[in-house]
């Protein structure tokens, strides 16, 4: 295993549109960093290109102590695990997952035994002598990360590869993956969409976003100080709250049905970022930051979320998550009060501008 | 209706394979008859006179030596360059298979007369190379279209996986590509075969005796100045259909689509 490290990595287009942007980071041996961002982020092109599938405009890519930049997909000593899992069709279980060890002209019996190994860590045993066509969904899953975990390589490159699961099958898989990856000591980078299956199994989170990164740091670290505002909606569900605001001159700040008393400095112009679980419904009778109707309440179970609808008509809802035994019905007029704690502002840019509390 | 047009369909496809089997079947003199066709006695005596009195064994062991080394040839060089068609990036690329598909445009018969002077300064004249070449010529740009737009269909995925596998691109091409695009390559194999082994100008252009005169050319030149030997000429047609009936039944199991299934998703 090694560590990996990205320099000002650029890619292209010959329109000269940037898919990924001068992007900087560094991954430690054994740490599993999540790549996560909106479709066409470039986080893909950013895998790809550590792989050696994409060549880059500019900047450079280090595996270990290796410049790799320059080196052919076969030279990298990497492994990846695809999105649609690309088995060889006409292969058996068995042969898909002695590919690579074969073109690399390992011994026989070695092949044999790491064939056996990992068959057996995936429990795909039973597997080895079938097609891919006679697999189902979740067991060619587990062939497409036998068949990278088999050779052993530097660094695991994965694209999404729960997203073709089934909701059950895709956390357990995830489970599963991150105890594979602590016991192995294995590099990965992994790309995904979901910012569950980010905050839950990376070690760090890289937030991705028109080809730059937002945000690099540890799940909870991102979760309570997100970096920007793009950050702070994209991470954790239900999402946050952004509002617009604007600093009156008495030190409040005050938008759209909604004025927070004993607020501190700030810009004239800024956004509020509250976490749905971070407002409270209180009695009317006390101080309250906004009033509002309920337009919507679902029951997720364990709480509702409600959706408030607190400033002009037509203006987004406030999420809010109640407690799932509050008496709650849509058409209710309900005060609410901000965490002052919890509160995220960001400039008229997106950055962050102060420490919650 | 679906039932009654698949029949017609075949009958209109056998019909003329029956007449010819029956007639090769058929005395001499009953073929000249406008009642030919009614059956009568049957006779296996042309089938006997092509092997005993004409040496017709020759031109079947030329066309299969012209054809299976022309589809040999051309199959593997096509792939080859469908592949980089398919996949590579290069300047120029949709230039080449433009200037592939105009080379197959070309009149043959007006190729006749330089490729014959040509092979003729080269010595390859009534020689297998000499028909080889010129057919490898003409069936090369069908088989790299064919080919061309298998290999695209194919998920590339696959391809990149194999090279991260740490596979190169040849090994990629023989090892993954190749078994997945096995219809596209079988079914440009049978073409060919068949191209070279009905091929008439060119082979009776190039060939100037019966040592290396192809099926077609010596069953041309059947026909004498005073009689046209009808129930032979049909009894090689049969003969002749042979090896490529028997082609396409080994392929037809290969040509089978879905052989992709389970790579993805």
């Amino acid at each position: 295993m090694a560590g990996l490290r990205l320099e000002q990595l650029t890619r292209r287009y010959a329109s000269g549109a940037a898919v990924v942007d001068a992007v900087d980071l560094a991954i430690g041996d054994g740490e599993l960093v999540v790549l996560v961002g909106p479709s066409g982020c470039g986080k893909s092109t950013t895998l790809r290109l550590v792989a050696g599938l994409d060549v880059p405009t500019a900047g450079a890519i280090w595996i270990g102590d290796r410049d790799v930049t320059a080196l052919r997909p076969q030279e990298r000593d990497v492994a990846m695990v695809f999105q649609s899992y690309a088995l060889y069709p006409h292969k058996s279980v068995r042969d898909n997952l002695a590919f690579g060890l074969r073109v690399r002209g390992a011994p026989r019996a070695d092949i044999d035994r790491r064939v056996a190994e990992t068959a057996r860590l995936l429990e795909i045993e039973a597997l080895l002598a079938r097609k891919p066509r006679q697999l189902s969904g979740g067991q060619r899953q587990r062939v497409a990360l036998g068949r990278a975990l088999v050779r052993s390589p530097q660094l695991f490159l994965l694209d999404e590869p729960l997203s073709n699961l089934d909701a059950q099958l895709r956390v357990q898989t995830r489970t599963e993956l991150a105890r594979l990856q602590r016991r192995l000591g294995a590099t990965m980078l992994y790309v995904t969409h979901d910012q569950e299956e980010a905050m839950t199994l990376g070690d760090r989170l890289a937030i991705m976003r028109a080809g730059r990164i937002e945000q690099i740091g540890a799940p909870l670290e991102v979760y309570q100080r997100p970096a920007t505002a793009f950050v702070a909606a994209f991470v954790g569900s239900p999402a946050m709250n952004l509002l617009d605001a604007e600093r009156g001159a008495d030190g409040r700040i005050a938008g759209d049905g909604f004025a927070i008393v004993g607020a501190m400095g700030a810009p004239a112009k800024l956004r509020v970022g509250i976490r749905p679980q971070d407002v409270e419904i209180v009695a009317e009778a006390e101080a309250a930051d906004a009033r509002g109707r309920v337009d919507v309440v679902e029951a997720l179970g364990r709480e509702l979320l409600v959706h408030v609808v607190i400033g002009s008509a037509g203006a987004a809802a406030l999420r809010v998550l109640a407690p799932a035994d509050a008496r709650i019905t849509e058409g209710d007029l309900v005060a609410l009060r901000f965490r002052r704690d919890r509160l995220h502002l960001f400039a008229g840019d997106g950055t962050r501008i102060r420490e919650p509390g | 209706m679906k039932r009654a047009g698949a029949t017609l369909v075949v009958a209109a496809i056998a019909l003329p394979l029956v007449w010819a089997l029956l007639s090769s079947l058929s005395p001499e003199a009953r073929l000249a008859r406008p009642t030919a066709f009614v059956p009568g006695a049957l006779t296996a005596e042309h089938y006997r006179a092509l092997f005993a009195e004409r040496d017709f064994w020759t031109p079947i062991r030329n066309s299969l030596v012209v054809a299976a080394t022309t589809t040999a040839l051309c199959v593997t060089i096509g792939a080859l360059a469908a592949y980089a068609l398919a996949r590579l990036r290069f300047r120029g690329r949709d230039l080449v298979l433009g200037a592939m598909l105009a080379v197959g445009m070309f009149p043959q018969v007006a190729l006749v007369s330089p490729l014959f002077l040509l092979l003729r300064a080269l010595g390859l004249l009534n020689t297998y190379p000499g028909l080889v070449l010129p057919y490898f010529t003409f069936a090369l740009p069908v088989t790299v279209w064919l080919l061309v737009s298998y290999f695209r269909q194919l998920p590339p995925d696959v391809e990149e996986a194999a090279l991260v596998d740490g596979a190169s691109r040849l090994r990629v091409l023989r090892e993954i590509v190749l078994p997945m695009a096995m219809p596209g390559v079988a079914t440009s194999a049978v073409l060919t075969f068949i191209y070279c082994w009905n091929e008439l100008l060119l082979a009776l252009s190039f060939t100037t005796g019966p040592e290396r005169a192809t099926v077609p050319v010596a069953v041309a030149l059947f026909r004498s100045e005073h009689q046209v030997p009808w129930g032979q000429i049909f009894a090689a047609t049969v003969v002749s259909t042979v090896p490529v009936v028997a082609l396409v039944l080994a392929f037809q199991r290969r040509i089978v689509a879905g052989l992709t299934a389970g790579s993805i998703r």
